[in-house]
């Protein structure tokens, strides 16, 4: 069970690799069979080993990271954040097995990116344009469990706007963290954040100066 | 007063945004150098056939504004409804018909062939041999890449329809911003108005005009 | 008779309020009840522009029935839910507001009178006089 502080949720990253792995092998084991029909299980088998040795290829961090690490947690405001805020967030990584860090550092690239969808002519297209990223390098600490880093975000009052969604239109903020170091997996996760329509206090009118 | 990032520039919005309605509207369309499709009544299919974004539909518009018929567009999804019937004239026009389903894209082509019609079509593929087969004479134009001066041609004009008239200090695309967005783009015209659009965007984001006639000729607009 | 819009401020933050005066002049000599307007109704209106297909929604709307001469001097008051965007200049879209009064005419062509207006972010008055995102460089 998750817990966090007072005023904070854990938020677990967009796309779990294990049902990724999970959709793998149910279409793998389809085709398998589709195939066992018209060339037996022996001839069969080839086409089905190439699938899986191309999976294991593109998809060799996220797996070594799925035997060794749990997914990363990131502990961020229960409440949304204010247009030119720049709130502290705590990222955390625990691991399967005893894991000695010395050092490492967590990377954090965060995004505002708007997304359109069009028809012109006669096809529909979306297109989508980050118009906004600030990346921060963290130095992370290792625990008896895994790994923290605690990451201070620079919400942009001058670029990007506030979250929203509409049906052809939208604006959306993410984090994509990863952390580098010795025995530390290759693999980043993306977050999604909310960016509220409020306006820090340092930016509103009279309090620039303070 | 609201001040308005692009009035301050002399556009009235940004000239790459999606019009509505979708279709051609007079004044907008480019040239490409295509003769004009034979008149009705000529058992012809006029197949343009191009890529995505290379200007089909604008050019099949362009020649029904001209020269009216019944229009057809198969739509990619729901698949049933690339099985709606399309319509039979002496000139009829037609969008993505690739996607119609060969039986009735064979049937669709040997009716126009008994009645004669002329028919102009966008298509991604080559359709001469199936019309052929119906008895259709075809004619095929093939939109390729843009050349710079069509980029050029299609973006200035855009920019001419949005800019505030009596307005000296209005927004230009540079030469160097056209070639750069011809190579970014590939000759598609689609991806270069796209592009277009994001540079005008971050241009009136970043520079900042000075209070001046500008702002008072637009606020009596 | 066209109809008059007269706003407090062009400039609402969410979660305020838009506040005016709606005035249509009664028609003919103001004594006679055979005005052919009926109401006016007064909306709050989002709308996209750019890259993207246009999103277009009725963000708040306010009724007034005329009087039997067609005439009005009323004060409105259009709330801006805290939910919706705020009035935004990007790269590949803008949102944008504005303020419609439409006049319900019998058997003829509505009369329309529209503003522009501008929604900013909570604790935006006295900061923006333009969409978000705030200027780099203000002038």
């Amino acid at each position: 069970m998750l817990s966090s502080p007072p005023g904070t949720v854990l938020c677990k990253p967009v796309g779990s690799p294990r049902k990724f792995l999970a959709a793998f092998v149910i279409i793998t084991l389809f085709v398998w069979l589709f195939l066992i029909a018209f060339f037996g299980i022996v001839l069969a088998a080839i086409p089905v080993l190439v699938m899986v040795a191309l999976f294991v290829l593109v998809s060799k961090n996220s797996l070594l990271a799925m035997m060794r690490w749990n997914q990363p947690t990131l502990e961020i405001s229960s409440t949304s954040y204010a247009i030119g805020s720049t709130p502290t967030i705590v990222y955390s990584r625990k691991s399967k097995r005893v894991v000695d860090i010395v050092s490492c550092s967590v990377e954090c690239l965060l995004v505002c990116e708007e997304r359109v969808t069009y028809t012109q002519g006669t096809d529909t297209t979306s297109v989508a344009r980050r118009v906004y990223e600030s990346e921060t390098v963290s130095p992370g600490q290792g625990t008896a469990e895994g790994l923290v880093a605690v990451i201070e975000l620079d919400i942009s009052a001058n670029r990007g706007s506030p979250s929203f969604k509409l049906r052809n239109n939208e604006v959306r903020w993410f984090l994509t963290v990863s952390a580098s170091g010795p025995l530390l997996p290759r693999d980043s996760h993306t977050f999604p954040i909310e960016v509220a329509p409020v306006l820090d206090v340092r930016h509103r009118a009279g309090l620039q100066d303070t | 007063m609201i001040a308005d990032r692009y009035h301050q520039h002399g556009l009235r919005a940004n000239p790459f945004a999606v019009p509505q309605p979708v279709p051609s509207q007079p004044g907008s369309f480019i040239d490409r150098g295509l003769p004009d499709p034979p008149g009705a009544s000529s058992a012809t299919l006029v197949q343009v056939i191009g890529d995505k974004g290379a200007g089909k539909s604008t050019q099949v518009f362009e020649w029904q504004r001209r020269e009216p018929g019944p229009y057809h567009y198969v739509p990619p999804r729901p698949y049933r409804s690339r099985w709606a019937r399309p319509p039979i004239a002496d000139l009829v026009y037609a969008d993505e018909i690739d996607r119609m389903p060969v039986p009735l894209r064979s049937r669709w082509f040997r009716k126009l062939a008994v009645t004669g019609a002329t028919v102009v079509a966008g298509t991604h593929v080559n359709l001469a041999s199936v019309a052929h087969r119906a008895g259709l004479a075809v004619v095929t134009h093939r939109l390729g890449p843009a050349s710079v001066a069509t980029v050029r041609a299609v973006l200035e004009a855009r920019v001419l329809q949005a800019s505030i008239v009596d307005v000296t200090s209005s927004f230009r695309l540079t030469n160097a911003d056209i070639v750069d967005l011809h190579a970014r783009s590939q000759g598609s015209l689609r991806t270069a108005e796209v592009l277009a659009h994001e540079l005008v965007a971050q241009r009136v984001h970043a520079e900042v005009m000075p209070t001046s006639n500008i702002a008072l000729k637009v606020a009596q607009l | 008779m066209t109809v008059g819009l007269e706003l407090d401020d062009l400039v609402c933050q969410l979660g305020d309020r838009f506040t005016g005066r709606l005035t249509r002049h009664a028609d003919a000599d103001g004594v006679l009840g055979d005005s052919p307007a009926r109401s006016i109704q007064l909306v709050l209106r989002m709308y996209t522009e750019g890259r993207g297909d246009t999103d277009r929604r009725d963000v708040t709307n306010q009724n007034f029935d005329l009087e039997a001469h067609g005439g009005l001097n009323a004060a409105f008051s259009l709330l801006v839910p805290e939910t919706s965007p705020v009035s935004y200049d990007g790269t590949l879209m803008r949102v944008m507001y504005e303020i419609e009064a439409r006049v319900d005419l019998k058997f003829a062509r509505d009369e329309k009178s529209a503003h522009q207006v501008l929604v900013i972010p909570v604790g935006g008055l006295g900061v923006y006089d333009r969409p978000h995102p705030l200027p780099l460089y203000p002038s």
